[in-house]
C-alpha cells in the first residue's frame, strides 16, 4: 500500500480535477472504480483515520480526472468512521477538500434506499451525476427502471453503467465532461444552508438568486427526503410488481440462508477455502523455497568473493529472509482470491447474517464477521475493518479477537508440522487448526464479555443488505491479488527479511572466547544464549529446545519467520548439518527434536507446537494497528494475554495429548 | 404481530418499529418506515427474516424483527 496517512488531494495529480464516487455498500462502486482507472490505483488514509480510501487516475482522451473511491454509506449521516468520512468528503469538510463532481453510484435493484443517499449528496452543493447500476439484477427482480424518467424526477443527469462489462463507461465519461464544463455555474448553497442561510426549492430548481446551476432537491428533513425519494421512485419505475419476483439469488439463498442448511454450507465454504488452500499451496510454497534454498544458495556461495562471513551474511541472512518473503507469495495470493471470491460472489453478506447469532453470543452482532474473516487472510487489515462497526465497544472487542483469526503466514507452520508429524491427515489437521481459531474467538469474546465487557448490550439490530449473486471476475479479482501481495512483499517483507538478518547476525557473534565472528558454534553465539534462555519455559509444553524458543521469539515479529528461522538454525548447527544435508528435510529434523524434546512423545509435542504458534501474537504490525486504533494499554495488554493464553493451551495439549500417546 | 411471526411469502405492511432513534432512522432509510410495504422472501435461523423491499433484499435478525411491527396483507410470491 502507498500513501497511507496523505489527504486526497496529495494524491491527485495538481489541477486533477477530482471524482468522488459515493454510493451504497455492494453498489457496484468499487467495480466501477477499478473498470475506470485500471491499475492506476493506490490506497491512502483519510486524515487522522485508519479509514481507507483508494485513488486512481482515470484516463479519458488526453485528459486525466482524478478518481476517489469513497467507502459504501447508506447514508450522509453517518454511524461510523467510515461513513464519517464520506459524508466529510462529498462536503468538503475537514482536511479534506470538496470533489468537483460527485458520482453517486445507485443500485438499480434498491433505487429505494439509493435515491435516499442522491437526495443527500445533492444537498451538499456538489455537483452531482447519478451512475445506475445492477440493471441486469433489476430486471431479473421484474424490475425496469426508467431512467431518463428518473433523471428528470430527480433533476440529475443519470447514465447507466455495467461496471462489471464496462458498458456505459463512455456515456459516464461524457456525462462527467459536461458536468465539469458546467461547474462554473454552481454555488455553495449548501454552505449558505449550513450558515443559516434559506434556500427553498420545490420543483428542482435552485432558489439561491445566483441563476446557480444547482439541481436536484434542497430538502432539508428527513420526512421530506423520504417524500422526495417516493416520488423519484414512482416515476422511475411507475409499475413495480405487485409481488416480489422470485430471483435466481433468492433460490439459492433458500439454501443458503435455510434454518439448518444455513449454517453446514457456511462451514463447509469455508472448509474447501482453507483444503484448497493447503493442498495447491503446498508443492508451491516448497518450490519456491527449494529454489531458494537449494541451487541459488549454492551457486551464490561459490561466487561471492571475499572472506566467509560475507557470503553468509548474503546468502543465510538476507537470501534466506528473501526466499522465506518469496515463498509466501503463492499462499497468500491463493488466500487473496478465495476470500475475493467470497466476497465477489456475494456470499460474504450472508456468511455474516448466518453467523449473527454465535457472534450475538459473545457481544458481538453479524458485522463483526466481516473483520474476523479479513482475519484469517491478514489480521493487519481486518484491524482496520473493525473501524465499519459502529458501536466503538463492539469495536474494540472484535479488535481485541482478531488476532486469533489464524492467519496466513500461521498456515506455513500448520503445513510443515502437519505434513511431517500427521502426513496422511495433514489436511484435516490444518482445519482442525482453523475450527480451534473460531473456538478461541468465541470463548474469548465470551471471556471479554464475562469482564471487560459486561456494559455491552444485545440490542443493536443487524440489517444487512444483501447484494445479488454474481459470479466472480477473474481479472479484477487478480489485480487486487497482486496489489495486496505486493503490499505485503513491501511491508511484512522488509520486517521478515531484517529479522532474519539479524538472527543470522546473532548467531555470527560469540559470546564466549575462542571464537571468531561468523565462525562460532550456534550455543556459544548471542542467538543460541537467548534461545537457551527462553527454551525451559517452554518444557512444560514438550518444547524445551533452543531451535523451537528461537523461532518462537523471532516469529513474535512476524509468523512469516517461524519457519525460516528453524530452517536457518538448523542449517546453521553444526550438530545437525550433517543431518540436514542427507535428507534436506525441515520436517525430519524438528521431528528429531521434538522427540528428545518431548521424551518420547513428539507428536503431542507437535500439537502444542501447532497451538502455541495459533494463538500467540500474530505479528509485531498487527500490534502496532492495535495500538493505534485503541491505544497502547489495550495492545500491550493485549500481547500479555495473548501469550499466557498460547503457553497454557500448549501446555494443557501437551500434557493430555501426553497420556494419550 | 411482529415480522418474526411472519412466514415466508406474505405481504406485510409495517406498523410500527420500536428501536431507539438512531437504529430506527437507520432501518428508516434502508425502507423500512411506517407504512412501507414489504415481502417477506425467506424465513432463517432465530427467527431472521429475509425481506423484499420493492427489489431490494434485506437481512434482518430475529431480535429486531420482534422490534417491527407489521399487518398481513396477502400471502403471494410470484
Amino acid at each position: 500500500m502507498s500513501c497511507h496517512d496523505a489527504a486526497p488531494g496529495a494524491t491527485l495529480a495538481t489541477g486533477t480535477p477530482a471524482i468522488a464516487l459515493v454510493g451504497n455498500p455492494n453498489a457496484g462502486k468499487s467495480t466501477l472504480f477499478n473498470t475506470l482507472s485500471g491499475a492506476r490505483q493506490s490506497v491512502m488514509n483519510a486524515p487522522g483515520t485508519t479509514v481507507e480510501l483508494q485513488t486512481g487516475t482515470w484516463r479519458r482522451g488526453g485528459r486525466r480526472l482524478g478518481l476517489v473511491d469513497l467507502p459504501g454509506t447508506y447514508s450522509l449521516t453517518p454511524r461510523s468512521p467510515d461513513e464519517q468520512v464520506a459524508a466529510d468528503y462529498v462536503a468538503g469538510r475537514g482536511d479534506l477538500a470538496r470533489p468537483d463532481v460527485a458520482v453517486v453510484v445507485l443500485d438499480g435493484s434498491a433505487l429505494a434506499r439509493s435515491l435516499y443517499l442522491l437526495a443527500q449528496v445533492c444537498e451538499t452543493g456538489t455537483p452531482v451525476l447519478a451512475a445506475v447500476t445492477m440493471l441486469d439484477v433489476a430486471s431479473s427482480r421484474g424490475v425496469t427502471p426508467d431512467l431518463d424518467a428518473l433523471a428528470a424526477a430527480a433533476q440529475v443527469p443519470v447514465v447507466a453503467v455495467d461496471p462489471r462489462t464496462g458498458a456505459g463507461v463512455e456515456g459516464l465519461g461524457v456525462a462527467v465532461e459536461a458536468l465539469l464544463g458546467a461547474r462554473a455555474g454552481t454555488c455553495d448553497c449548501a454552505q449558505d444552508e449550513t450558515d443559516g442561510g434559506a434556500r427553498a426549492r420545490d420543483d428542482g430548481a435552485c432558489a439561491c438568486g445566483r441563476g446557480c446551476s444547482c439541481s436536484g432537491p434542497a430538502v432539508r428533513s428527513d420526512e421530506e427526503r423520504f417524500a422526495w425519494t417516493e416520488r423519484v421512485l414512482a416515476a422511475a419505475v411507475p409499475a413495480p410488481p405487485a409481488v416480489p419476483v422470485r430471483s435466481t439469488s433468492d433460490r439459492l439463498d433458500r439454501v443458503l440462508l435455510h434454518p439448518w442448511l444455513g449454517v453446514p454450507v457456511f462451514l463447509a465454504v469455508m472448509w474447501a477455502m482453507f483444503e484448497l488452500t493447503t493442498v495447491v499451496a503446498t508443492p508451491l510454497v516448497d518450490a519456491v523455497g527449494s529454489f531458494f534454498s537449494g541451487p541459488l544458495a549454492t551457486w551464490l556461495h561459490g561466487a561471492i568473493p571475499g572472506p566467509a562471513w560475507v557470503s553468509g551474511l548474503l546468502v543465510d541472512g538476507v537470501l534466506s529472509g528473501v526466499g522465506t518473503v518469496l515463498s509466501f507469495v503463492p499462499l497468500l495470493a491463493l488466500v487473496f482470491v478465495a476470500i475475493g471470491i467470497l466476497e465477489d460472489s456475494g456470499y460474504l453478506a450472508r456468511a455474516a447474517f448466518v453467523a449473527d447469532r454465535a457472534l450475538r453470543a459473545i457481544g458481538l452482532d453479524g458485522r463483526a464477521m466481516v473483520p474476523l474473516v479479513i482475519g484469517f487472510g491478514c489480521n493487519v487489515p481486518a484491524m482496520v475493518a473493525t473501524r465499519t462497526m459502529p458501536d466503538a465497544r463492539r469495536r474494540l472487542l472484535t479488535g481485541l479477537l482478531v488476532p486469533l483469526t489464524s492467519c496466513p503466514a500461521r498456515l506455513t507452520v500448520y503445513v510443515l508440522v502437519a505434513g511431517t508429524f500427521f502426513p496422511q491427515s495433514a489436511g484435516t489437521v490444518v482445519f482442525g487448526l482453523y475450527v480451534l481459531s473460531g473456538v478461541l474467538v468465541i470463548l474469548g469474546g465470551y471471556a471479554l464479555r464475562m469482564t471487560a465487557f459486561r456494559d455491552l448490550r444485545q440490542t443493536r439490530p443487524l440489517v444487512l443488505a444483501l447484494p445479488a449473486y454474481h459470479v466472480p471476475r477473474l481479472r479484477p479479482m487478480l489485480r487486487s491479488t497482486w496489489t495486496r501481495v505486493a503490499a505485503f512483499v513491501r511491508g511484512a517483507g522488509g520486517i521478515i527479511a531484517g529479522t532474519l538478518v539479524v538472527v543470522w547476525l546473532l548467531s555470527a557473534i560469540p559470546v564466549t572466547a575462542g571464537h571468531a565472528v561468523a565462525d562460532v558454534p550456534v550455543h556459544d553465539s548471542a542467538y543460541g544464549r537467548v534461545a537457551d534462555a527462553v527454551a525451559p519455559v517452554l518444557a512444560p509444553a514438550g518444547l524445551d529446545d533452543w531451535r523451537i524458543a528461537s523461532a518462537l521469539t523471532t516469529g513474535f515479529v512476524a509468523k512469516e519467520v517461524v519457519v525460516g528461522a528453524l530452517a536457518q538454525s538448523y542449517s546453521l548447527d553444526p550438530a545437525d548439518a550433517g543431518a540436514a544435508s542427507a535428507d534436506g528435510a525441515l520436517g525430519n529434523q524438528l521431528r528429531t527434536t521434538l522427540t528428545a524434546t518431548s521424551d518420547g512423545h513428539a507428536t503431542a509435542a507437535a500439537l502444542a507446537f501447532l497451538v502455541f504458534v495459533l494463538a500467540y501474537t500474530p505479528c509485531l504490525a498487527t500490534v502496532a494497528e492495535q495500538r493505534r486504533v485503541f491505544g497502547t494499554r489495550w495492545a500491550v495488554g493485549a500481547v500479555g494475554v495473548q501469550l499466557t493464553i498460547a503457553w497454557l493451551l500448549a501446555v494443557g495439549v501437551f500434557q493430555v495429548g501426553r497420556l494419550l500417546t | 404481530m411482529d415480522l418474526r411471526l411472519c412466514p415466508a411469502g406474505t405481504s406485510v405492511e409495517v406498523s410500527w418499529v420500536e428501536l431507539d432513534d438512531a437504529e430506527r432512522a437507520r432501518l428508516r432509510e434502508l425502507g423500512l418506515r411506517e407504512g412501507a410495504v414489504v415481502h417477506v422472501v425467506h424465513c432463517s435461523a432465530f427467527g431472521g427474516r429475509v425481506i423484499a423491499v420493492g427489489s431490494d433484499r434485506l437481512a434482518i435478525d430475529g431480535r429486531t424483527c420482534a422490534c417491527i411491527g407489521v399487518t398481513p396483507l396477502a400471502a403471494a410470491l410470484a
